[in-house]
């Protein structure tokens, strides 16, 4: 398993010593911070109708930070294939992908190592992001523990697009097809529970469930619920075992 | 210490390599020779486990390519034609990054870098980036990769494909010296590389074995050059039919 953390190391490295992993970071600091400041500005707004009207006021916690992670979750959809699209496609164009299979690394522990240094990028970018609400929690009434929560909702939701990221790069040596297929099958997936409602019965239960954005909610609400972790993790696996199949199979078939 | 087996692999309708069968001793360096297309990197993809074969087998350094690939992994050194290199990783920390997924253990890694660093010619670039390198030296790295581990059997695919003579001749030297310790095996369509480094020549054409010849440096160059021909082709090399 040592090799798993040498790939992942080189693979955290690498996204930083090129300007890929510095362009994500900026750019989804950039979006994020925009979209931040849009629900605070909603807020103040919301804040002052409701003390006009005497209704119910509403909470930092509720009203900005869980809507601004959901935004989030748009952006994320984007940015992530990004950083996926190379990973195994880029090994199989530059014929490091050789060197590497026929090294005593198991396929399994090279899509691991490739998942975990992905990881790292998207954990060193989603923790930039707290900034925002840790700025807002200096002066205003902001419950950190429920925000901490959802940063890991919003964590495990972005590995399940990761997972997806890698099993399409594993299936191509193009770079852009693999960006392209991981942009459509991402968006394909968060919406998938669209139909849901029009399916009813078992089909609208089962789409429901699979649902990433319905998981991560209880998250945002600041709820752990283990059904929700199992859920995320066996999305991942299901990504990795299938990027390893296809890239045993590559065996056969090259 | 290779011994291949009516080796086949077929890719769609193409039969690249067809019933393949052959063996090379321990300590020498023999080429894989043929034109292109004549089956040279499909065997060497077997042999390195990289592909699977349709039918047959080979036993590198006593191990099954089929049955046992993970120990043929670890006994076999290979550099694909084009070195796998990561451009933004250093001479020094690509070598390190190659020892460690060889299972190098801390002082051996530490050991074997600074050996092929030696070896190859590459202690005056070992801290610049690979992306900055000439192809030369790429080829280099390509080879000290493949050797970190002292492996017992070295697999190299068209080692001196790009490079300049000054360039080649540097390569070919460092084979034949490998092949004082080691089993090694090149594939190349060049008979003059293939006569300057190895010492035994397998003639492939359309992926079946047609010859099998001992070569040298002092090898009549023109006889080999007609025995080659008359293999793949059946022609000579005044270009009369046979």
């Amino acid at each position: 398993m040592s090799s798993v953390w040498t790939i992942a190391s080189r693979e955290l490295k690498a996204g930083f010593r090129t300007p890929l992993a510095w362009v994500i970071c900026s750019g989804f600091l950039l979006l994020a911070g925009f979209f931040f400041y849009g629900r605070v500005q909603w807020f103040n707004a919301a804040l002052q109708q409701s003390a006009l009207l005497s209704g119910k006021a509403p909470t930092l916690n509720e009203h900005v930070v869980a809507p601004y992670f959901q935004t989030i979750e748009i952006i994320l959809i984007f940015l992530i294939p990004v950083l996926t699209m190379r990973a195994i496609a880029e090994e199989r164009r530059s014929g490091t992908f050789e060197m590497m299979i026929t090294s005593p690394v198991g396929i399994l522990e090279l899509v691991l190592g490739k998942f975990l240094g992905i990881a790292g990028i998207v954990l060193i970018m989603l923790s930039t992001s707290f900034i925002f609400p840790l700025a807002l929690g200096s002066f205003a009434a902001l419950e950190m523990p429920p925000i901490l929560v959802g940063l890991l909702g919003l964590f495990l939701f972005t590995l399940c697009f990761v997972s997806l990221g890698i099993a399409v790069s594993a299936c191509t040596s193009s770079q852009t097809v693999a960006g392209v297929v991981s942009v459509v099958l991402s968006l394909g997936f968060y919406a998938i529970n669209l139909p849901a409602s029009s399916l009813g019965g078992f089909g609208s239960d089962l789409l429901d469930y699979l649902s990433p954005p319905l998981h991560s909610l209880n998250f945002y609400r600041g709820v752990i619920d283990s059904a929700d972790i199992v859920y995320f993790i066996s999305i991942i696996a299901v990504g990795l075992f299938f990027s390893a199949r296809v890239l045993e199979g590559a065996r056969w078939r090259q | 210490m290779i011994k291949a087996s009516k080796l086949s692999k077929s890719f769609a309708d193409l039969d690249a390599v067809n019933g393949l069968s052959f063996e090379i001793p321990e300590n020498q360096v023999t080429g894989l020779l043929g034109p292109n297309g004549a089956g040279k990197t499909t065997t060497i993809r077997m042999l390195t486990t990289f592909l699977s074969p349709d039918s047959g087998d080979a036993e590198v350094a006593g191990y099954s390519v089929t049955k046992e690939a993970d120990k043929v992994r670890e006994s076999i050194g290979y550099q694909p034609e084009t070195p796998p290199l990561y451009p933004e990783m250093t001479v020094l920390e690509y070598l390190d990054f190659v020892g460690k997924i060889k299972k190098l253990r801390t002082g051996e890694l530490r050991d074997n870098v600074a050996r092929v660093l030696h070896r190859c010619l590459l202690e005056d670039v070992a801290h610049q980036p690979c992306f900055q390198l000439s192809k030369g030296y790429r080829q280099r790295v390509g080879l000290a990769q493949a050797i970190i581990h002292n492996p017992a059997v070295i697999i190299l695919d068209e080692p001196t494909s790009g490079l300049d003579p000054s360039q080649i001749i540097e390569i070919r030297a460092l084979i034949k010296e490998l092949g004082d310790s080691h089993s090694v095996i090149i594939s190349s369509h060049n008979l003059a590389e293939v006569v300057a480094t190895c010492s035994q020549a397998l003639i492939l054409s359309k992926g079946e074995l047609v010859s099998s010849l001992e070569v040298s440096e002092d090898s009549d160059s023109s006889l080999l050059e007609q025995q080659y021909l008359r293999s793949v082709s059946g022609i000579d090399s005044a270009g009369e039919s046979q």
